[in-house]
């Protein structure tokens, strides 16, 4: 599903290299988890997937569902069925939360060559999906993130994950912020999804995530390369030893 | 202003002195002549403003209105079809309303609807002078009168038709003043309209300005607004004159005791436009709510001027006007809040943002506070920027391609202003010509 293959990245206008060859691959039905210390470059790559303008791809490739990912614009690998789970969800006043998720839906199906979907239909799908995520009727009435607390926006990125139903979800930090009832809702949430089509990479600096969202494959980052790949047993191997190792190695 | 008297006369300064010699000058009664004379004297005197003047620095008329624009005769009457037409096009075309249609500067019974009910009077300007009732004469030309201001000496010389209405009560549904133009050929087409709302009343006036495409007529527009004591007024306008179009309007509004106003005006039309509003508190513990939004594209100038008076203590005064601006266009915004030194307790808050779309859009903004009182709560800001980045790459990053990003984002910021407005028919009809104009406007790129 997902091939990245010697991905170098820097950020544009600046010299400093972030991604200094990145290999992953992904197959759908797996869940990989992305660990590692602060500035490994985690976020640079979830960015670098979803197409974010601040940075520059200086060599390597990233192939999705057979195509070219880096030559896509922002909106299409969105309806190509990536989706990124921000780590700080942006508030976007004036905007009001129902018309943003059911034009970001009818504008991925209208892509998709799809019907677009009445307004009926996806008050009852947003309804459903929020009920089970545990998103408030009066969170949606608000603007895009506007006066939700952490907890809530985390939630929202779900909840918007869920409406979308995307083929590859890219959770950067999800856990951060959360309380220990908040983490639940959301893995819960993402747990829900899970499923022999769909893929996940979950980005996380710390083990606790991964006891509610079991990964099949964890990946170590560090300094801009995946060190170490193993299974979930790795996750549990860097909370007691930390990162110390990687770091020492990297430099 | 004596400083023109010795410059040479524009153009469009001699087609009106020209047209004040003529024989084509509306007469009578006396007590209306007294004021037109006044009137064509004031402009005499004065001539167009121009930037030498503080309150037109930004828009100089003398300039920017480069031929003669003579007052529009008698046009003949275009197909009725296609009035019917640009009717059905106004914003508030689906709202139930009653109107009153004037065509190129005429009242024309044919096309308007004035039940509304025993509670409100309307009346056609132009009809009811021989014999006009106490609350015209008494009130027209007279509610916040500047005779130093040429927009309304101009329009006091020429203006023959114009809507005079009474509300008594509360009004069952808005009365739509609607103003089409389709004559070709520089010329200026003028209208005045009295709004007389009495004590307890509440009025909804809405005023919508269309242009034929392709016409370069200047539309002048005096609207004289007086709201008696414990009265409510719900004032929402529309300007969509054509590309080509000068569209120069005055708002005056005056306040009684306890009363509370609420005018809003959109922009979309017009090469070049000047929305004034002159407001003044007559009584106390009274409420004005002043907002407005413009979106302008190519070459066009919007100049909003506002001056509010807190002649008397304990009022309260909101000012939020939004600006779109695209390509060259240049939008302006001036306001004055004036709070005289017996108004203690005034509380006055001015607020005007510009969306600049493109390096080249320009936004003047000039806020002028004079307090003369000490016990007194003012402010004022401005504000400038392009669209967020951030949120541009987060609604792309769930789909939404660019330009209905873009779309989305521009409507949030205008809708800001639109929320000033209190009816949920009218706020709607406002949020569909702003989506009207972003369709037309991303699509054309």
């Amino acid at each position: 599903m997902l091939d990245i293959k010697n991905l170098h990245v820097k950020i544009a206008d600046e010299d400093t290299e972030i991604l200094k060859g990145v290999n992953l691959t992904v197959n759908p039905g797996e869940v990989h988890a992305i660990m590692g210390p602060n500035g490994s470059g985690k976020s640079t790559l979830s960015y670098v997937l979803s197409g974010k303008e601040d940075y520059e791809v200086t060599e390597g490739s990233v192939t999705y569902d057979g195509a070219d990912l880096l030559d896509m614009e922002i909106e299409e690998r969105a309806s190509a069925g990536l989706f990124l789970a921000f780590q700080y969800p942006i508030e976007i006043p004036g905007v009001p939360t129902m018309t943003f998720l059911r034009t970001a839906l009818n504008a991925q199906r209208k892509a998709r060559g799809e019907e677009e979907l009445t307004t009926p239909a996806f008050m009852k799908l947003v309804k459903e999906k929020a009920q089970q995520l545990k998103v408030r009727p009066e969170m949606l009435k608000r603007p895009v993130n506007v006066g939700f607390s952490g907890g809530e926006k985390k939630r929202a990125e779900i909840l918007q994950m869920a409406v979308l139903e995307p083929k590859l979800c890219v959770l950067d930090e999800t856990d951060s912020g959360l309380d220990i009832d908040a983490l639940r809702v959301v893995a819960e949430g993402v747990n829900a999804l899970r499923s022999p089509d769909r893929a996940m990479i979950v980005i996380t600096h710390y083990q606790r995530l991964l006891e509610y969202i079991v990964p099949d494959v964890v990946h170590v980052l560090s300094n801009g390369r995946v060190v170490k790949t193993g299974g979930k047993e790795l996750a549990l191997e860097l909370e007691a030893n930390g990162y110390a190792e990687f770091e020492t190695e990297a430099a | 202003m004596q400083m023109n008297s010795a410059v040479e006369k524009t153009p469009a300064e001699a087609a009106y002195l020209v047209a004040f010699d003529g024989d084509g000058l509306p007469s009578g009664p006396a007590w209306l002549d007294n004021q037109r004379s006044a009137a064509r004297a004031a402009f005499v005197a004065s001539g167009l403003p121009h930037r030498r003047i503080e309150e037109w620095k930004y828009t100089d008329l003398r300039n920017q209105l480069a031929a003669g624009y003579p007052p529009l005769g008698e046009a003949p009457l275009a197909d009725v079809a296609r009035f019917q037409e640009m009717i059905a096009a106004s914003p508030f075309a689906g709202l139930d309303t009653a109107r009153a249609v004037f065509a190129d500067g005429v009242f024309r019974p044919e096309l308007s609807n004035l039940a509304l009910g025993d509670d409100v009077d309307i009346l056609s300007l132009a009809e009811c002078l021989d014999e006009a009732p106490d609350w015209v004469t008494s009130n027209l030309g007279q509610v916040m009168s500047r005779p130093d201001n040429a927009i309304a000496a101009l329009n006091m010389a020429f203006a023959r038709h114009g809507a005079a209405v009474r509300v008594r009560g509360r009004q069952e549904k808005p009365l739509e003043l609607i103003f089409l133009h389709t004559a070709s050929g520089h010329h200026t087409v003028t209208n005045r309209n009295l709004i007389v709302v009495e004590e307890g009343a509440h009025a909804h006036i809405l005023e919508s300005h269309l242009g034929a495409s392709g016409q370069e007529y200047l539309a002048n527009i005096v609207t004289e607004i007086s709201v008696g004591k414990s009265a409510v007024l719900d004032h929402v306008k529309v300007q969509m004159e054509a590309d080509g179009a000068v569209h120069l309007s005055d708002v005056n509004i005056w306040l009684g005791e306890n009363a509370n106003a609420n005018s809003f005006v959109a922009s979309t039309g017009a090469s070049v436009s000047r929305n004034q509003v002159f407001a003044e508190f007559g009584g106390e513990h009274t409420n004005l709510n002043l907002s407005g939004a413009c979106m302008l594209a190519g070459s066009q100038h919007c100049d909003t001027t506002l001056e509010v008076d807190h002649a008397v203590p304990h009022c309260t005064s909101r000012e939020l006007f939004k600006l779109v601006l695209d390509d060259t266009s240049r939008g302006i915004f001036q306001g004055k809040v004036s709070v005289r030194p017996n108004a203690q307790k005034t509380d006055g808050k001015q607020m005007a943002q510009a969306l600049l779309l493109a390096e080249t859009a320009e936004f003047d903004a000039k806020p002028e506070l004079e307090i003369f009182a000490d016990d007194v709560v003012c402010g004022h800001g401005a504000t400038a920027g392009d669209l967020d980045e951030e949120h541009l790459y987060y609604l792309r990053a769930r789909g939404i391609p660019k330009r209905e990003a873009m779309a989305l984002l521009i409507a949030a910021f205008i809708g800001e202003a639109f929320d000033e407005v209190t009816s949920d028919d009218v706020r709607e009809a406002l949020a569909g010509f702003a989506g009207a104009w972003l369709d037309q406007h991303t699509e054309r790129g």
